[in-house]
């Protein structure tokens, strides 16, 4: 009687977990209606040097966002790079401000568009976390952690 | 017993799928072939010991592997030079040995020769750094056949600073010093550890 019981009980359980895994798996990747900043992350650098850093940053509204700038506690300037590659020669442009279109991203990628923290106050190793800012015109700040990793690794 | 089952089913499936192994002396390679081999340049620049290096005689009878680039660079360079690296630390010293990596800067102003020794000594013990006047940087790329680097002083960065636009690919001479293979940004580590080990054979007696 205990076992049939318990037997009951363990299948609840597992619609219970499998319902709250459907709901997981329902999610949409962006929260609706939110500008969200992931993924964040940033290339080892000596202190003083420039270190590169990367985050995907999505616009769920339905309005275009301008990322007005990124800031950090940990370098003396963060600036934003676009980089593009044309018949095997890579060259480099200031980004200044660029717009999110709605329901569209921005992606920060390494070879392409890319955020550069000039002067940092101390030396990036592998396994450290830099807190970076990004402002945005309308969804305002959002602070994200970036995980430093080595190149290559 | 069900649960068994639907595991080995699983697992056949698996092994079904799974492609034959490469054969390395027929399979092509994972950089871009060229259709045509070219020559070794010659050139000689200054190494990190302050000596002149005479690029196609120093190579000579090596794999050499050969970049372009500048210490400031965000990512192209260092990740081309992290990844050859972690490669070569892999790979059989019959191999590594027959290797010979060549980092040239497009930007010898800023990139001093103790710059230069730390920044590549993070990536590689084994990384020629080589140096010289804007002129003799620029007349070794031209013998490489590469794009000149030109330093961008339009587009200043936010510090004041510039940015250098250069050829993104690492070129490759095999020892019979033929350049036959070039390796664009984003050449992946699996694809150099497929790609040096045939490449060090070629023109080597057997």
């Amino acid at each position: 009687m205990r076992g049939r019981t318990g037997g009951q009980a363990d299948r609840r359980t597992a619609v219970a977990v499998l319902f709250v895994v459907a709901i997981g798996c329902a999610r949409p990747s962006a929260p609706p209606n939110e500008v969200t900043v992931r993924g964040a992350r940033a290339f080892e650098a000596r202190v003083g040097a420039t270190a590169a850093a990367y985050a995907t940053i999505i616009n769920g509204t339905d309005s275009a966002e301008v990322l007005d700038s990124v800031t950090t506690l940990v370098a003396r300037f963060a600036s934003l790079h676009a980089q593009q590659e044309q018949g095997g020669f890579v060259t480099m442009t200031p980004l200044a401000r660029p717009t999110i279109p709605p329901h569209d991203s921005l992606v920060l990628r390494p070879g392409g568009d890319h955020l550069m923290l000039e002067g940092v106050d101390r030396t990036l190793a592998a396994g450290d976390e830099v807190p970076l800012v990004f402002w945005f015109h309308h969804a305002g700040r959002i602070e994200v952690v970036a995980n430093v990793s080595a190149y290559g690794s | 017993m069900r649960l068994l089952l639907g595991l080995l089913i699983l697992v056949a499936g698996c092994d079904r799928g799974r492609e034959p192994a490469p054969d390395p002396n027929t399979d092509p390679y994972k950089g871009l072939e060229l259709m045509q081999a070219m020559g070794k340049p010659e050139f000689t620049l200054t190494d990190l010991d302050g000596r002149d290096f005479d690029f196609r005689k120093e190579t000579d009878g090596h794999l050499t592997l050969l970049f372009f680039g500048y210490t400031n660079c965000p990512d192209v360079c260092p990740l081309h030079m992290a990844n050859i690296g972690a490669v070569l630390r892999q790979q059989p010293p019959e191999v590594a040995n027959r290797v010979k990596v060549v980092f040239v800067t497009t930007d010898p102003d800023r990139d001093s020769i103790p710059v230069l020794k730390e920044w590549l000594g993070r990536f590689s013990p084994q990384i020629i750094g080589l140096t010289g006047t804007a002129a003799e940087v620029s007349a070794a790329q031209q013998a490489a056949r590469q794009l000149p680097a030109y330093r961008d002083t339009v587009n200043r960065l936010v510090n004041g600073g510039y940015s250098v636009g250069h050829a993104a690919q690492v070129i490759a001479f095999t020892p019979d010093d033929s350049l036959r293979v070039v390796y664009p940004f984003g050449i992946r580590q699996e694809d150099w550890a497929y790609d040096i080990p045939k490449l060090v054979r070629i023109g080597m007696p057997r």
